[in-house]
């Protein structure tokens, strides 16, 4: 995926299903702008959702932006700012 | 008393013999990169037993025997070969972490370094400048200082002479800024538990071991490299963090080097269970994996069928589930089961918690019930449920601490003989001693089973690290000025999961309003994660004089743990995760 295929939407469902798949929820109880830790997101599986979204992308993500943009909107967001930006 | 007491040869004996007898045989293998497939730094038994005894030339000039060497080394096979160059030279090995770029680490090194005084400390060549830098910071500056990669210095010939009563090394358990205790194991310990983990599982030279715990983790030399080269097989070791960052890549390097043994705590079967692909999945043959060793910390029943139903299709096997039990102070080692699936039983969790193992005859598992699972059975040491208060040895079926004795449970506590007394010591009613207390619960069944139900030690196990209360709590003094002289408990909690967390109930100062008390209560959660690295998934402000202390002063974390659970505590601030189980909500579902 080049980043002017970054789609915003796209990303966010394909997060938040990703996210609900892990924790073993629905898709529906996760809130784009609620921070993932309080879904019991922690370092551990914050490393690993990294590399998903890395290879979801095909671009490399620094593990850091999941606290810096702690939720799947803000993610969301800094990733389209990012990939839109070169 | 065990009858091998005396008959196993020591490990440097055994590796060297290998490497005579089968000399291109294959004895450690590093996956250097394990995003990229291929990239395998390996050694043979021939190579590490020249390493080694490079290693044990350079000791020689620098160390007695008896001198404790700090191994201060990247994942790899540079740091096997250390390890039995240590062997070799009769110097007792110190392995740890390195001391990594977070004071927390640091600190936990420098602590070990003080306590285990060390005549030499070893590294790679990757981490030269690093340990060089801590070295100096740490006051180090005297100690001898050597890089052991691409060695040329003048081999020994063969291992010294030891004892069996000698030490072999010291395996420090905790993160400790406080009193860091190091298990003080023995030639004849390591040498013992390596025999008893591949006689339990009739394990030979054609099982093929390999994980990702760190090596500086008990089970992650003693339950890994060490039983491997007991019996002339090989380990592959890959890295922690390309397990963390992709946890998939722990199994494939199970199907691509043909792995017979690997061994992880609970979290990192859950964390498969829920993190890998169905893409991932595809391609995956986990069918020769025949023990997926699961220990170090509670293991669950709702893990293991997760696990199981999750790879199924990859081939694997319920009857490779092998959950065990072990603990530093042993080794490592102490059960597992083998070639069977896993036995759980239900019981009824108010008998439980009364002191007895009662079947619960229901079909699912409900609030009032608990899933046991067995960690096999204890084989080649004497195992006792005893009652902790008086000494007394308890029945089959009985929840009592569990105490062992016997080759391979270690000589106590290094420069610790008040400890060493009070754990290495136990003597149970009718006058037997020399008993380890292990500070478990647990139930010995009529069928020899053993199932671990609790813990009545204030360590708390999160994802099979060891985390002494001291540790968080001497943390959050330092870096919480509202907390200078007062006082504060931390301790493990269970989650609704069976898994352990971590709570914090901590005085404060009268007359705060309540913004004062939220900043404080997230002070304490934001210094928990980044000094120690866990979350503190229960804070609780409390009056000042409200934290339990003995007359001598002592805070009495089990007493304070049991009045959070019961909700007895009047917190003036609290934040409890919701996962969090709390005694009356346990009694509100019975």
């Amino acid at each position: 995926m080049t980043s002017a295929a970054f789609d915003e939407a796209e990303f966010r469902t394909w997060l938040i299903d990703r996210i609900a798949t892990v924790l073993k929820r629905d898709p529906s109880a996760i809130d784009a702008d609620t921070p993932l830790v309080d879904y019991g997101v922690d370092s551990l599986y914050a490393l690993a959702i990294v590399d998903d979204i890395e290879n979801h992308l095909g671009v490399a993500v620094e593990a850091t932006m999941m606290w810096d943009y702690p939720s799947v909107a803000a993610l969301a967001s800094a990733l389209a700012d990012q990939l839109t930006a070169h | 008393m065990n009858p091998r007491v005396g008959s196993v040869r020591h490990l440097a004996d055994v590796v060297h013999e290998h490497a005579a007898t089968t000399p291109t045989g294959l004895a450690i293998a590093h996956v250097t990169d394990a995003t990229a497939d291929g990239s395998v730094h390996e050694l043979t038994y021939q190579e590490l037993d020249l390493a080694a005894r490079r290693v044990a030339g350079v000791l020689a000039l620098a160390c007695r025997p008896g001198d404790r060497a700090l191994l201060l080394y990247p994942d790899g096979a540079d740091f096997a070969a250390a390890f039995l160059g240590c062997l070799y030279a009769g110097v007792v090995a110190v392995p740890s972490p390195l001391p990594g770029s977070y004071r927390h680490q640091q600190r936990r090194v420098a602590a070990i370094a003080a306590d285990a005084e060390p005549a030499a400390v070893l590294t790679a060549e990757a981490t030269r400048a690093e340990v060089s830098t801590f070295m100096d910071a740490a006051g180090l500056q005297q100690t001898a200082f050597v890089v052991t990669s691409a060695l040329d210095a003048p081999p020994v010939d063969d291992p010294i002479p030891t004892g069996p009563d000698s030490l072999a090394l010291l395996q420090y358990t905790s993160g400790s800024t406080g009193t860091p205790k190091g298990v003080m194991l023995t030639q004849a310990n390591i040498a013992e538990n390596a025999a008893m983990l591949v006689s339990n599982f009739r394990m030979s030279a054609t099982t093929k071991f390999g994980a990702w715990i760190p090596h500086y983790h008990d089970m992650g030399l003693m339950g890994l490299i060490l039983p491997a080269w007991y019996v002339g097989s090989s380990a592959t070791i890959m890295s922690p963090t390309a397990f963390l960052r992709r946890p998939v890549r722990w199994l494939e390097v199970v199907d691509e080097h043909d792995l017979d043994w690997s061994a992880a705590p609970n979290f990192a079967y859950d964390l498969c269970a829920r993190m890998v692909t169905d893409d991932q999945l595809d391609g995956l043959d986990l069918s020769r994996w025949r023990y997926a060793a699961n220990g170090s910390e509670r293991v669950q029943a709702g893990t293991l069928d997760a696990f199981a139903e999750r790879f199924a299709p990859a081939g694997f096997r319920r009857e490779a589930l092998n959950p065990c039990y072990g603990l530093a102070e042993a080794t490592v080692f102490v059960s597992g089961t083998g070639c069977r699936p896993p036995v759980i039983r239900r019981v009824d969790e108010a008998a439980l918690g009364a002191g007895t193992m009662t079947p619960a005859n229901v079909p699912v598992p409900t609030p009032a019930t608990r899933d046991l699972v067995s960690c096999g059975i204890v084989r080649d040491l004497d195992a006792l449920v005893v009652d902790p208060e008086d000494g007394t040895v308890l029945p089959r079926g009985r929840v009592g601490e569990l105490w062992l004795r016997g080759s391979s449970v270690g000589a106590g506590y290094w420069r610790n003989p008040e400890e060493t007394e009070r754990v290495f010591n136990g003597t149970t009613a009718d006058g037997r001693s020399g008993y380890l207390r292990t500070g478990d619960l647990a139930v010995i069944d009529h069928d020899d089973e053993l199932y671990v139900t609790g813990r009545i030690k204030e360590l708390i196990i999160v994802r099979g690290r060891n985390i002494y209360p001291q540790d968080i709590e001497h943390t959050i003094r330092e870096e919480i000025p509202d907390f200078r002289g007062l006082f504060g408990a931390a301790f493990g909690v269970s989650s609704h999961a069976g898994d352990e967390m971590i709570a914090v109930v901590h005085e404060v100062r009268p007359g705060l309003k309540e913004e004062q008390l939220a900043q404080i209560g997230g002070a304490v959660k934001l210094t928990v994660a980044r000094e120690i690295g866990v979350l503190a998934a229960a804070v609780q402000l409390v009056r000042r004089g409200s934290v339990e202390r003995t007359t001598s002063g002592k805070v009495q974390r089990l007493a304070i743990r049991d009045a959070f659970l019961r909700g007895q505590h009047k917190a003036l601030w609290s934040a409890v995760d919701p996962e969090v189980a709390l005694t009356d909500e346990d009694r509100r579902g019975s």
